[in-house]
């Protein structure tokens, strides 16, 4: 008796000693992931904080921030050469916006109560995600272009820039609707509402955090489209596409677009978080 | 008499059943429809190009006769180096993105804890899709280049006689740029696939006895193998056709699939820039053909569990 309880005695301590040493591991092997995960996550965005920082110094190609000035806004509202380009980028994304509300709703309501081919139709509808920006735009080109003879412009913006956006929008309008309760739709239905009474007054309100998801993933997928844009645009240049010729051409009046850079940035995470804000109060209601 | 009340009342609920699947058809033909519209419209487009790297091309103008000629081309002028280069870059960014992401998706996925920590990570995560790729590239020059931050600050300190120079127009600064953009990317697909292993599968592994490595491997690796994969693709295949990163930090002595598609296409040589484009939606197709297996055996295993 005294003798088992000697080993189990043993025994524990070595036990005892090796939880410690596994919660030691543990906890450095936790380090270690939450290091390299928030690491990136700061690489991510330690360029966009910088190019802010950059766009108020007085010489920022000289590595070191300051002094700092608002002298780069100044002459970029001197120099308005931006300007067009923004007005078609908007242009190009409300229309685009609009496009991803109506086919993202029109999808997205239906596709969680569908019993056939659901994944098949969402495998097609998302395969575009994984499809890489220039292959797209290469792709429309040689169809639309050289296999049809249609001019490139903005409508082939519009068409690229729909392609790119339809799939995030689409998954933002899921996140809700796969919540949606369809005896709702029953219960209006035997009260002896039309199908368009039920959309509007069941479907839309409670959807909405779905259909606004989608309209600023359009919008902003779309406002901020390079790689597919290089291939379509014509003549029709946004503004993604002036500041990539400004970055690439090495041209001397790079402070400017980092001002604007910062500018569109700015715009593009707040209204991107307003966005992802929308979607979780869908989502959990 | 009762007899035609209870008939009566039986249609009257077989048309009542018809009504409710015809309102849940609703919309149904809609959905077809936009689906037709966007497999020919998009999807068809894809496809047809893998068929036109297999015709004769000039300029703009297609001659309707089948030639290999393109793939000679990548193959003669030493261009299918740059589809090797490409592919080495992306497998080995991927790889930088999943032994990273892995641990850290399981983390977000099942032991964040705090609600609000995971919703903060998740927001940083996707806001990056929505950032302009060029705006977001091209300020590493200011923080890498020889007169950039690190440099300057290394300088001053005097840790360094002279600035570094692999830091900017390298395979660092490609890497780096590459990893930062696609990093996301990767986090995503493990962490949703992660976040549906049941807790009490990995609660039985550890009360069985087995250590977080048994677990890890017997449970989480291959519940998460469609997440995996699924992260895979989306890395890797959007990382073979970035154009911002190699233009912007790589410095123009190397050159990768998306500047051969680009500079083709500016000297208007479409045949060959499908076939790159062709190679790219072939690798895609295989990984996808690859994650479609795997599905159908994770189903299998799970429905042999059930049973």
């Amino acid at each position: 008796m005294t003798l088992a309880l000697g080993t189990n005695d043993g025994i524990s301590a070595e036990l005892r000693a090796a939880v410690r040493r596994e919660r030691r591991l543990g906890t450095l092997a936790v380090r270690l992931t939450l290091l390299g995960g928030f690491g990136i996550t700061f690489l991510i965005y330690a360029p966009v904080l910088w190019l802010g920082v950059l766009s108020i110094s007085l010489d920022p190609l000289s590595g070191f921030p300051g002094p700092f000035t608002l002298q780069w806004y100044r002459s970029l509202f001197d120099q308005p050469a931006w300007v067009q380009p923004l007005i078609r980028s908007i242009e190009i994304a409300l229309i685009v916006s609009v496009l991803c509300i109506a086919a993202a709703t029109l999808v997205g309501r239906v596709l969680p109560r569908m019993a056939h081919n659901q994944a098949l139709l969402l495998g097609g509808f998302l395969l575009p995600l994984v499809i890489p920006g220039i292959v797209i735009g290469i792709n429309v080109f040689i169809f639309y272009r050289m296999l049809i003879g249609w001019k490139m412009g903005a409508w082939a913006l519009v068409l690229c820039h729909f392609i790119w956006a339809f799939p995030f929008a689409l998954l933002g309008m899921l996140v809700v609707s796969v919540r949606f309760d369809g005896r709702l739709l029953e219960a209006a239905a035997d009260l002896g509402a039309g199908p368009w009474r039920r959309f509007w007054d069941i479907e839309r309100p409670l959807l909405m955090p779905g259909i606004m998801t989608a309209g600023l993933f359009g919008f902003l997928l779309s406002l901020t489209e390079l790689p597919r844009s290089i291939f379509v645009y014509g003549r029709f240049q946004t503004l993604p596409l002036y500041t990539w010729a400004e970055a690439s051409a090495r041209a001397s009046h790079i402070p400017l677009i980092y001002c604007l850079n910062a500018l569109i940035s700015l715009v593009s995470v707040a209204l991107s978080v307003l966005a992802l804000w929308q979607l979780g109060r869908g989502a959990r209601r | 008499m009762p007899s035609a009340i209870a008939m009566t009342a039986d249609s009257h609920a077989k048309s009542g059943i018809a009504g409710v699947r015809g309102r849940f058809r609703m919309g149904h033909v809609e959905v077809y429809g936009f689906a037709a519209v966007w497999a020919a419209g998009v999807l068809a487009p894809m496809l047809l190009v893998v068929g036109l790297s297999l015709l004769r091309v000039h300029g703009v103008r297609i001659d309707w006769s089948l030639s290999l000629q393109s793939y000679r081309d990548i193959l003669e002028t030493g261009r299918w180096e740059v589809v090797l280069r490409t592919v080495e870059v992306a497998a080995f960014v991927t790889l930088i993105c999943f032994v990273v992401g892995f641990p850290f998706a399981y983390w977000l996925a099942k032991r964040a804890g705090s609600q609000r920590l995971v919703v903060f990570t998740q927001i940083c995560l996707t806001v990056p899709f929505f950032l302009d790729p060029s705006a977001r590239v091209i300020v590493w020059r200011t923080i890498l280049g020889s007169t950039g931050l690190i440099n300057t600050t290394l300088l001053k300190l005097h840790l360094i006689g002279a600035p570094i120079e692999w830091l900017l127009f390298s395979d660092f600064s490609v890497y780096l740029g590459l990893v930062a953009s696609y990093f996301p990317n990767m986090v995503w697909p493990l962490y949703l696939s992660i976040t549906l292993i049941d807790d009490e599968l990995l609660k039985a592994s550890s009360d069985l006895g087995a250590s977080p490595a048994a677990t890890l491997r017997n449970i989480v690796a291959p519940l998460a193998m469609p997440g995996m994969l699924a992260g895979a693709i989306f890395t890797f295949i959007p990382i073979l056709g970035d154009n911002v990163v190699p233009t912007l930090l790589g410095g123009g002595t190397k050159e990768y699939i998306a500047d051969s598609v680009m500079n083709l296409s500016t000297s208007m040589n479409y045949s060959v820039a499908a076939a790159f484009a062709a190679i790219v939606l072939i690798l895609l197709f295989a990984l996808l053909g690859l994650l479609w297996l795997v599905r159908g055996r994770i189903a299998g295993i799970a429905g042999r569990a059930a049973a």
